[in-house]
């Protein structure tokens, strides 16, 4: 997916957290950008910069998929976050918000 | 960050409080999608001492304090609607403290999912009956303080 259907997928978001039930980051650390509803709202958000914080909670999503079939809008969150890993990777957009 | 923030930093610890804004953003509202003010701070808090320290924090320097939860509310109660507002996360307040299944009485920290709390206190025959539609993602302090309900919440 590319910026555009990446957003446009995090867009669908209602910020319900059933997400974050499934989650084995969230259950460990239990901070919200540290769970799929977190960082799905994260990537809606991103205007082209990411704080160290931000960019920590993405990157430790395990890819497990548990939180995909808990969203009731359907979101593909593990293939977002995976895409939107790769996208920042790529770019080298991290840690250079203030 | 203002240096009362610091001050606060220095008393709960470097981890319990985040003034990063990506992170505000993302604590400043709920699913009702209320216009949101961005808050100063969101406090992880981790026991009622912590909770005590930003409730003093809050009233010496005339701050706001929005109490969340898991921000499942449908009506705005999670969203951080004033300025000069904290957050206080009681997200990683989770735990059971006590269940006695002879006094039917269960001591619990405010942030634990309800759906985790009943299946708990299935072990002892029990349940606690309030289960709004996101039992499975609200607390118990979150359902408290918002009069959560549901089909067996007039048991």
């Amino acid at each position: 997916m590319n910026l555009a259907e990446l957003r446009a997928e995090a867009s669908k978001c209602q910020f319900c957290g059933f997400c974050e039930y499934a989650c084995p980051t969230y259950k460990t650390i239990r901070m919200r950008h540290f769970g799929p509803r977190g960082r799905i709202n994260l990537i809606k958000n991103f205007d082209g910069e990411l704080s160290e914080a931000a960019y920590i909670g993405i990157m430790t999503c395990l890819a497990c998929r548990a939180c995909d079939v808990q969203c009731p809008a359907g979101i593909k969150i593990a293939e977002v976050i995976h895409d939107f890993k790769a996208y920042i990777l790529e770019r080298k957009i991290y840690k250079n918000k203030k | 960050m203002s240096s009362s923030l610091a001050d606060l930093r220095k008393t709960l610890g470097e981890d319990k409080v985040v003034t990063d804004p990506d992170i505000l953003r993302i604590y400043a509202r709920d699913p009702a999608s209320f216009e949101f003010e961005l808050p100063l701070a969101v406090v992880y808090a981790e026991s009622a001492d912590d909770v005590v320290n930003v409730v003093n924090y809050a009233i010496k320097n005339k701050l706001y304090i929005t109490p969340v939860f898991h921000s499942t509310s449908l009506s705005g109660n999670a969203a951080t609607v004033a300025r000069n507002t904290i957050v206080l996360s009681s997200e990683r307040m989770n735990k059971i403290l006590e269940v006695s299944d002879v006094d039917w009485l269960a001591v619990v920290q405010p942030g634990i999912k309800i759906d985790e709390f009943n299946l708990e206190l299935m072990r002892y025959g029990l349940q606690w009956p309030v289960d709004p539609a996101s039992s499975k993602t609200a607390t118990v302090g979150g359902s408290v303080i918002n009069g959560g309900g549901g089909v067996k919440g007039a048991k």
